[in-house]
């Protein structure tokens, strides 16, 4: 005997139209397993319609707004201890594209297109990242944007500073070959 | 959404913390209710409806305002608690616990209070053996009375696939408790 659709209408609870009630009710006056099914899932009905809705325990938003300071608290070492990761992520890069930069290119002007693209990647990684956002918002003042800038450019200048004094050496004492 | 509660949701989205509170006041209950029969402990059920109403507290900002907020809050706490199952892997009930938070109970009977712990343990038993999707889809349709798409909604799947998880899990439990001696009566 085939038992669809009204298995699915059963189980579904489906919205019937009069005459799929009307065949439902014929299917099941001569069909023992989808009466069964239809006996079961009423009693199941039934049963779970009874069943109580169990709430907390008096106080709970009491312990809810007692555990905000905490919750804030390691929220915010979160964000930091999230930021600082990637901080020391994108500060690894951005070594190690400088090193790259140095190794590959043997002219002055392709060094410093390659460090000012290597710049431009760092900061737009990390603009594009939410998270330093957040943590900043959250956590670290307004002005900590000026001392990231003056740090990086100190870094920049460093990184250019140390190419020109080795490029002087080389310019004063000539290259030597053999 | 009646005024008021647009009213209390306006203050709790400018950072109001009582506001945010009459919130977790008005909707502890279903929140608890979810996370409770998820979890079956009380315990945790308590961490997970207060962890439930922090991850609420700190996405309010994105909440979208045209959504039913109960189902939106509810969505928090069922990803929450299937993600818990995930990683628990092993439900645990505590059937010790069910006759302490019975808040409906009025009749103190020890009868009375056997058969509705009875009630309440085949219940939880029954619920475990369902995987953590089909479980919240069935809390939410059965203890919510959440349409279809409110459970599609809340559950981030399609209204198929709500469809077949309810039809499947409707079987399976209607199967589960012909098959269980019921030492309390049942309607049939």
């Amino acid at each position: 005997m085939e038992h669809q659709p009204y298995k699915t209408w059963l189980s579904e609870n489906s919205t019937l139209t009069p005459v799929e009630e009307e065949n439902l009710k014929d299917h099941l006056a001569v069909c023992t397993e989808c009466s069964l099914l239809a006996r079961d899932l009423k009693a199941l009905d039934s049963f779970l319609g009874k069943a109580i809705s169990h709430a907390p325990s008096p106080g709970f938003p009491h312990r809810f707004l007692a555990s905000l300071p905490e919750r804030r608290e390691a929220e915010q070492v979160r964000q930091v201890r999230k930021w600082m990761v990637g901080l020391f992520i994108a500060l690894i890069v951005n070594m190690a594209l400088i090193v790259t930069a140095a190794i590959f290119t043997r002219t002055t002007s392709a060094w410093l297109v390659n460090l000012a693209v290597a710049y431009g990647t760092i900061i737009g990684l990390l603009q594009q990242t939410q998270f330093i956002y957040r943590a900043f918002s959250l956590v670290i003042p307004p002005h900590i944007w000026m001392i990231t800038v003056m740090v990086a450019l100190a870094w920049g200048l460093a990184g250019v500073g140390l190419w020109v004094w080795t490029l002087r050496g080389i310019l004063l004492s000539g290259v030597k070959n053999g | 959404m009646n005024f008021s509660e647009a009213e209390i949701l306006q203050k709790a989205l400018q950072k109001d913390d009582v506001a945010f509170a009459e919130l977790v006041e008005k909707y502890q209950s279903p929140v608890f209710n979810l996370c409770f029969r998820m979890l079956g402990t009380e315990v945790e059920a308590e961490d997970a409806a207060q962890e439930t109403f922090w991850r609420a507290y700190q996405a309010l900002q994105s909440y979208d305002q045209n959504r039913s907020f109960i189902t939106w809050l509810l969505s928090i706490a069922a990803h929450l608690c299937i993600d818990s199952q995930r990683k628990r892997k092993v439900p645990i009930i505590e059937i010790d616990e069910f006759e302490e938070f019975d808040v409906t109970d009025h009749n103190p009977q020890p009868e009375a209070i056997m058969i509705r712990r009875q009630e309440q343990e085949m219940i939880q038993r029954m619920l475990n053996g369902l995987g953590e999707l089909d479980r919240a889809a069935i809390i939410l349709r059965y203890w919510q009375g959440f349409s279809e798409e409110e459970i599609a909604a809340a559950l981030s799947i399609s209204v198929s696939a709500v469809k077949s998880r309810l039809h499947r899990s409707r079987q399976n439990l209607a199967r589960v408790f012909s098959q269980n001696e019921s030492p309390f009566p049942v309607e049939r």
